[in-house]
């Protein structure tokens, strides 16, 4: 096996907010955060707003520099990125963004906004108007979009040219910051295949960020779900969708609304997380989830969980540790797929 | 056009409701024809994308549209009266106490200089009334029994809607609450003069999805509770299918299909329907679909015929030529298709069917718009 070509471990990302007469704590955005991503395959990064997912990729591409552990891309590491590095990097991986709207410059036409990266890698000026013209039919859009402005083109359209231009580079990693939720179901559909038959075509790699879970169920290979600047559970796709093991998987599985009844068999029946997500300026102790987790004992309170493996999957609770009390509850949980019996071809 | 199968004294009733805009490029022709009807204790939820006209299309109901520029006619009869013969103190009068609403946006819907508790007292005591004057305003305003009468009651819905700590949250200014506190402040406000019909304006989709699931089930134990009827506004077909008794399915500003939940999320019978349960992503293993080319029609210029012809995968010339035809399925189930017309010789569009055109359509080429 090859090394991963992104590899994550132990990221720490916390803002500084003291001034000169306060004292505050500061925001842990990211708080011990490792993961790995191969080659050709893609992990979905799921969380509520504010749990940090945004911020790892920002860490990653070098917006944010990380205040702790290490980002080790292609094998070399780029925690710091001297300029050089930085140069290097920006080729290999890009980042589409959620909003697609204020992605794009409202004064350039399509072509000179596609212009930019090209020029900016050394694409000799002849070459560039071909270039573009072969990016554009990748990503499904034809020439008459060339002289177009963005506010001629539709929400869909306009995330195919933030697309367009990401892999206009030629990166092997694209960091996917949420590039759908702000576009309707038919589009986002649009858009998660385009997704994925430029993966097939161009090898590449993917950290697709997303609130929404079910997004990732057929399209991202790992998935690890988020709160609160941790990694709460962090495996394979199917494994997880088929048996959430973490109180909070469990609770975000079960309030997305389906649309029939053999879905409804996956979403698991235990209770919801009540509340809402607390500050990250100001984290629970122990567990972080443990103030609105419906499972929770004395126990969590005062003991931070470390991520354990259940089968191929690593869950950062206290339940699945190997002397856990008091967890009957969720251990004994049948896994939601098992009544159907069609889960697990 | 679809005639409405209307439930016995429904208690409102959209009759042949058309609302257009003057603007820079043209009479934009928004919604029309719309039929609707609420039937007492029902809830019934309009689903369609961005910019299909389900939002223009309560705020007609409402009457919260400015003539001009906005062009309004049929007719809304509510529990009875018909609407465009009120006046316009009346129908202010009715807004809050017949019919109440709840905005998309928790965050901006709330006045930010007023504290919380300040807004729902006012609420609570002058909602929906029609104070004689500005002395009998006053006098009310300064009357102390009065105010915490009124300031005691929206403490109470407030513990109904389940906001932590509501002493605390009454004191505090919108800023100071999460989205999710905000958004349940707006339902305690909409309810707090006991409206009839509850007009809900996509509740919860700026906020998380556990958040949302909580609004959710708030709103459904609410309606429960007070046999109150709910016409709610989604793009979410998988919120329609835990709330609805019924359903419309909206595009480009006409209702395309209606049924009751069963129906539509067992047998969706219009291309448009089913290519949005396509789309829709998944739990299960199954494959999501591939999506509908091309976006929502400019309504300045829009497609002659069926307006959803363009992205249709069944279309052809008899889509482009003619107003599609209403067909009916059941008592309440019908679609605005011309594949589903006796007469028709083109293939009957089905869930699977539409799923195969549409994932074969999906080749990269161009976006028709």
């Amino acid at each position: 096996m090859t090394a991963p070509l992104l590899a994550v471990d132990d990221l720490q990302k916390h803002f500084d907010t003291s001034g000169w007469f306060d004292n505050k704590p500061p925001v842990r955005a990211v708080d011990g955060v490792s993961f790995e991503i191969n080659q050709g395959e893609t992990l979905g990064l799921i969380g509520e707003s504010g749990s940090g997912k945004s911020t790892i990729a920002k860490c990653i591409i070098g917006i944010h520099q990380a205040t702790g552990g290490r980002i080790r891309f292609q094998g070399e590491e780029v925690t710091q990125q001297t300029d050089k590095q930085l140069k290097r990097i920006r080729s290999e991986m890009q980042m589409v963004f959620q909003d697609p709207t204020s992605c794009l410059n409202p004064r350039r036409t399509i072509r000179k906004t596609l212009h930019v990266p090209l020029k900016a890698t050394g694409v000799s000026k002849n070459e560039r108007d071909r270039r573009v013209e072969e990016l554009l039919e990748l990503v499904g859009l034809n020439d008459e979009y060339l002289h177009k402005y963005p506010h001629e083109l539709s929400g869909g359209q306009k995330q195919r040219v933030n697309i367009a231009r990401a892999i206009s580079v030629e990166p092997s990693l694209l960091l996917l910051d949420e590039p759908t939720s702000a576009l309707d179901v038919s589009v986002q559909a649009k858009i998660v295949t385009l997704l994925e038959q430029l993966q097939d075509e161009l090898d590449l790699t993917y950290l697709f960020i997303t609130h929404d879970l079910s997004l990732v169920r057929n399209f991202a290979d790992q998935t690890a779900v988020m709160y609160l600047g941790e990694i709460q559970e962090y495996g394979d796709t199917v494994q997880i969708f088929e048996q959430p093991r973490h109180p909070y998987t469990r609770a975000l599985m079960s309030a997305i609304p389906v649309t029939d009844k053999r879905e409804q068999a996956y979403k698991p029946d235990d209770a919801n997380v009540d509340g809402e997500i607390p500050s990250p300026q100001n984290v629970p102790s122990g567990c972080r989830l443990h103030p609105r987790c419906p499972h929770s004992t004395e126990q969590c309170a005062e003991e931070r969980p470390t991520p354990c493996a259940v089968d191929s999957a690593e869950v950062r609770c206290l339940a699945y540790e190997e002397d856990a009390s008091g967890f009957e509850g969720l251990r004994t949980q049948p896994s939601p797929v098992a009544s159907d019996g069609s889960g697990s071809e | 056009m679809t005639t409405e199968p209307v439930p016995d004294d429904p208690i409102l009733e959209v009759s042949d409701l058309s609302v257009g805009f003057d603007g820079f490029d043209g009479y934009a022709d928004v919604v029309s024809d719309v039929n609707l009807s609420v039937g007492p204790g029902e809830v019934v939820t309009i689903v369609g994308e961005t910019g299909c006209g389900k939002s223009v299309t309560t705020k007609a109901i409402t009457g919260l549209l400015e003539e001009p520029p906005a062009h309004v006619s049929g007719t809304v009869t509510f529990d009875g009266t018909d609407l465009s013969e009120l006046s316009e103190e009346e129908r202010a009068a009715l807004n809050g106490d017949g019919i109440g609403m709840v905005f998309q946006d928790p965050m901006s819907s709330l006045n930010p200089v007023f504290e919380l508790g300040e807004q729902l007292t006012d609420t609570a005591q002058f909602g929906g009334e029609n104070p004689d004057g500005p002395l009998s305003y006053l006098r009310r305003r300064f009357s102390r029994d009065q105010r915490a009468d009124a300031r005691a009651r929206a403490r109470d819905l407030l513990e109904q809607v389940q906001m932590p700590d509501p002493e605390a949250a009454m004191e505090s200014y919108p800023n100071e609450l999460s989205g999710g506190m905000c958004q349940r402040a707006l339902v305690a406000q909409a309810l707090l003069n006991e409206p009839d019909l509850l007009i809900a304006d996509e509740p919860g989709t700026a906020l998380d999805v556990t958040i949302h699931d909580k609004i959710l089930s708030l709103l459904s134990d609410l309606i429960s509770d007070r046999g109150m009827s709910i016409l709610m506004i989604t793009h979410n077909l998988g919120v329609a299918r835990e709330l609805s008794d019924r359903i419309y399915i909206m595009y480009g500003g006409r209702i395309v299909e209606s049924g009751t939940t069963t129906e539509i999320f067992e047998q969706p019978k219009h291309p448009y329907t089913q290519g949005l349960l396509a789309s829709m992503p998944r739990l299960s293993d199954d494959s999501m679909g591939s999506g509908i080319d091309g976006s929502v029609p400019e309504y300045v210029d829009p497609p002659e015929g069926c307006r959803f012809h363009p992205r249709c995968p069944y279309a052809d010339e008899s889509c482009r030529s003619q107003e599609p035809p209403t067909v009916r399925f059941s008592q309440t189930a019908s679609a605005e298709c011309v594949r589903h017309a006796p007469d028709d010789l083109g293939p009957e569009p089905t869930m699977g069917e539409t799923r195969q055109r549409l994932d074969a359509a999906v080749q990269p080429e161009e976006d028709s718009v």
